[in-house]
């Protein structure tokens, strides 16, 4: 055997491969890596400076204007196109505050039990039954900061923590009692410890299929308030095109391009999160992987 | 004829990215009409592979690679699914170490022995009441029928549950029934009673047993015959009360070894060093070789056949006189038949 | 050669009980003494409140060098027995002694020095050990916590341990995961977790029930010298009448949690003297045949 046949071959780390092998995880991580390669180089794909009102008001999509103008003057491609970067940003910010705060909440809940979870999974109910998109509109017409990303960032993180801290509580709810997790006790652990570098690890998949799942749902509540005008109606998302579209009455005058644009770009975005997640789900159940 | 031939039977588990695990290799064996038959082995050895094997049970990653299995003359892996179906309940019966668990948790119990009776086409005018069967059949394993008819699953006990299954597996009056470890995991007074219930059916009703188990006190107190398993293959066929009195291969007397009576006034175990051999790879020779301790120089290169021994049965060491490669069927003394 | 004696290694062998357990022989003074512990739970079944009476007045004591078997069924509270001697379930009733000192009711940084003197070693091989973390980290932690070690000297300890309970050379097991190892291997590791810290009592909860028969013996054997050459106590947990007689000196058989019979492990076995104990010793298979070696 040759030195080269002994050395071990370079291989993707095994969780990669697994998510690969999935076809609709494959799917959704090469759609993934569309759009994040569209907010990178947007300034080198889009044809425009999206805040450019030079041009006429409600042009026809054209070789000039791929999907035409805004009402005001906007290109509509250019403007999708930067409006990647807000939602993936809004997104991917709103998500990670939104499943550490599930994370912190569930976790302890479920590990120490006892009144602490009384209390935390009244407030984890609580959060659930209010209806989230009242309550956004509510928090964003009250806290102060007016209509700054910030405002939007927090206001989702704050309505979208509970599902999450829910299901992270009944998993911690399983493994708290395995021996190993008792072995640790004995060991002389503390109760951090116990939780976040004992159990935790074991938890890897549901808290990135949380966190996927958060980004997905952190777009589309960015964009849900954009359009309905709540936060700054000038800053360049596909919320706030929709919303323009909307007042400038795209749908009465036949400017499709407008409305669909960053509709489906916004579909495709959460499509693409959702379908990688099916992937995620086989790293953690061996059974759903391809043999 | 015997009911249930196995002729050079092998099963392999793939995956995409390592080789082949060899988990049954070339297995041959028969069980006669009204016999019951142990399958001894450790875990790993192959034991619950073979018996899912024996029904056309295997699911992926696991692979029929080779060899038959003939039940009543008709060869299993050439029958349609339908002509399948209709052999499953009413010819061969199963039971698992999970089955007390698969009862529906929603339905009560008489509902699963009509569903069962359904779905296996009980014909009321040539068969008989079906009700009056499944009484009957619940009579059989010791429970008192009507209170366990209307109750649901989890209000039985484990060993109640199990008697349930059992009894769900006779109901069509099933020529053979195969059981993988039926008792592990209930109470030893539980799986006490168990055994013997299953022994008593079995002598009055005639069928023939398969028992998968690593209880090797069990299999060997219940069984007519036993077979031994290691790394996939059967390395020894006997009757039980021959293999308990004398073993002949090293890794029967080893499992032998770990084995006592806590009530002998001298009470001692062995235990047998090391592990058994990655299915992926298996050696070239006798597989338990690395770990046998009176192995030779040919054991690590010339893999062993079983073959007759002085003693009836078969045998696959390498230390008794090697013979060449036989395709002659395993066979051992046909047992009265009692029905 | 089919007569020729079995040449495994013989593993155990008592002919009239363990070495030093002769009747009559002075025993040492107790290190552990429980008395009179009950543990009642009491549960919610819709509107009632329905008390569940797991232990129900049980009372031993432990001695260093010395095995004590508890055997009974799911159910028996054997378990719950365990469970308050770790100090992981607080006994309703009753006391735990430990060298003198009343440890029943431990919190804080008591209950945490006590862990250190009390270990436990379990019965699921697969699920004692974190599957995401190496053998060297798992048996590390309670020496990091217990005595303060770190860095090398934490690996060198964690590697001598490794060694002695058979996992040789220790450093080629320290950094593979669990599923890596065999099931014996794994309860191995499980043990020297268990000894990392210097216990002076070892409480083994069915720790071979999992395992393959035929490597059993080797690990009771690892228990036995365990408990000889350290001079620890053990509470040894099971079902299994064969291996209750091979490593115990003492015996206590439970039932709905009360202890019906105890006494020297040979004695109770040989001679016993409750109808439970005869059931439990009459469900054993008896194979006809089987040649005493």
């Amino acid at each position: 055997m040759t030195a080269a046949a002994l050395r071990p071959r370079a291989r993707a780390p095994q969780w990669f491969t697994i998510l690969w092998r999935n076809k609709k995880a494959r799917f959704g991580m090469l759609l993934l890596l569309a759009f994040v390669l569209l907010a990178l180089l947007a300034p080198v794909i889009a044809p425009y400076d999206p805040r450019d009102r030079s041009f006429a008001g409600g042009l026809p999509p054209s070789a000039a204007h791929w999907f035409g103008t805004t009402g005001k003057g906007y290109d509509v491609a250019s403007q999708a196109i930067f409006g990647a970067r807000t939602s993936l940003v809004i997104g991917l910010v709103a998500g990670a505050i939104a499943t550490a705060i599930s994370l912190l909440v569930g976790m302890t809940a479920g590990y120490l039990g006892g009144m602490v979870d009384e209390v935390l999974s009244f407030a984890t109910n609580l959060a659930l039954v209010v209806p989230a998109l009242p309550l956004m509109i509510t928090l964003a017409a009250y806290v102060p900061g007016g209509g700054s990303e910030w405002m939007v960032i927090i206001v989702i993180s704050i309505t979208g923590w509970a599902g999450a801290a829910r299901l992270k509580r009944a998993q911690i709810l399983t493994l708290r009692n395995r021996e190993y997790i008792q072995a640790a006790r004995m060991a002389g652990d503390g109760t951090f410890h116990v939780i976040f570098r004992e159990i935790a690890p074991n938890m890897t998949s549901l808290i990135v299929v949380g966190f996927i799942g958060a980004v997905g749902g952190a777009i589309g509540a960015e964009a849900g308030l954009a359009f309905l005008g709540i936060g700054n109606p000038d800053t360049i998302s596909w919320g706030t095109m929709l919303y323009w579209a909307n007042t400038d009455g795209a749908l009465l005058t036949g400017a499709f391009a407008r409305l669909v644009v960053p509709g489906l770009l916004l579909a495709l975005l959460t499509t693409a999160l959702t379908f990688v997640n099916f992937g995620v789900d086989a790293l953690s159940n061996p059974h759903l992987r391809e043999p | 004829m015997p009911l249930v031939e196995v002729r050079h039977l092998s099963v392999d588990y793939r995956s995409r990215d390592l080789p082949p695990a060899h988990a049954v290799r070339d297995v041959s064996f028969d069980v006669a009409e009204g016999e019951f038959v142990g399958l001894l082995g450790e875990s790993g050895c192959g034991k619950s592979t073979l018996g899912n094997a024996l029904l056309r049970l295997l699911d992926r990653p696991a692979h029929h690679a080779g060899g038959e299995v003939r039940f009543d003359g008709r060869d299993l892996y050439a029958l349609t699914d339908r002509e399948l179906n209709r052999l499953r309940w009413r010819e061969i019966a199963t039971v698992f170490q999970s089955s007390m668990n698969a009862l529906n948790p929603v339905l009560r119990v008489e509902r699963q022995f009509r569903d069962a009776m359904e779905a296996h086409r009980w014909d009321p005018r040539t068969e008989g009441d079906p009700r009056e069967r499944v009484l009957e059949v619940l009579r059989d394993v010791e429970l008192d029928a009507e209170r366990v008819l209307r109750s649901y699953p989890h209000e039985l006990s484990g060993g109640m549950r199990q008697r349930v299954v059992l009894a769900l597996a006779l109901l069509l009056r099933p020529r053979l029934v195969v059981l993988d470890e039926p008792t592990t995991g209930l109470d030893v007074v539980v799986q006490r009673s168990i055994v013997d219930l299953l022994r008593r059916l079995q002598r009055e009703h005639g069928f023939s047993v398969l028992f998968i188990s690593h209880d090797l006190g069990t299999v060997l107190e219940i069984a007519d015959r036993v077979l031994v398993m290691y790394a996939g293959q059967v390395v020894e066929s006997r009757p039980s009360a021959d293999l308990a009195a004398a073993p002949l291969h090293p890794y029967t007397r080893g499992l032998l070894g770990s084995f006592a009576d806590p009530r002998d006034e001298h009470v001692s175990v062995t235990a047998v060093p090391g592990r058994p051999p990655s299915l992926d790879s298996p050696p070239a020779g006798c597989a338990f070789a690395p770990r046998c301790p009176v192995r030779v120089a040919a054991c690590a290169a010339v893999p062993p056949v079983l073959a007759p021994t002085t003693r009836t049965g078969w045998c696959a060491a390498t230390g008794t006189p090697p013979r060449g490669p036989t395709s002659r069927p395993c066979r051992t003394p046909r047992r009265r038949s009692r029905r | 050669m089919p007569d020729a004696a079995p040449p495994f290694p013989e593993v155990m062998a008592w002919a009239s009980g363990p070495a030093g357990s002769a009747e009559g022989a002075a025993a040492p003074s107790p290190l552990l003494v429980a008395d009179g512990l009950v543990k009642t739970y009491t549960r919610r079944r819709g509107l009632r409140r329905e008390e569940v009476h797991a232990v129900r007045g049980v009372s031993f004591a432990l001695a260093p060098g010395r095995v004590q078997a508890l055997v009974g069924q799911s159910g028996s509270g054997k378990s719950t027995v365990a469970k308050m001697l770790t100090g992981t379930e607080r006994p309703t009733a009753g006391t735990v002694t430990l060298e003198g000192r009343d440890v029943t009711h431990l919190r804080g940084a008591e209950l945490r020095a006590y862990r250190s003197q009390v270990q436990m070693v379990f019965q699921d091989p697969f699920a004692a050990l974190n599957p995401t973390k190496s053998v060297g980290a798992s048996v590390g932690r309670p020496l990091r916590n217990h005595l303060g070690l770190s860095g090398d000297a934490l690996r060198e300890r964690v590697v001598a341990l490794l060694d002695g309970v058979g996992l040789s050379p220790g450093s080629l097991y320290v950094d593979k995961l669990p599923h890596q190892l065999s099931g014996g291997q794994r309860q191995r590791v499980v043990i020297a977790r268990a000894l990392a810290p210097r216990p002076r009592l070892l409480i083994a909860d069915e720790p071979i029930s999992m395992l393959d028969v035929s490597i059993r013996a080797e690990i009771l054997e690892l228990l036995a010298t365990t408990v000889q050459e350290r001079d620890v106590a053990m509470l040894y947990i099971t079902h299994d009448l064969l291996s209750a007689r091979l490593l115990a000196d003492d015996l206590m058989v439970m039932r709905d949690g009360a202890v019906v019979e105890q006494g020297p492990t040979v004695r109770v076995v040989r001679e016993p003297e409750h109808a439970y104990t005869e059931t439990l010793l009459a469900a054993v298979p008896r194979p006809p045949g089987v040649v005493a070696r």
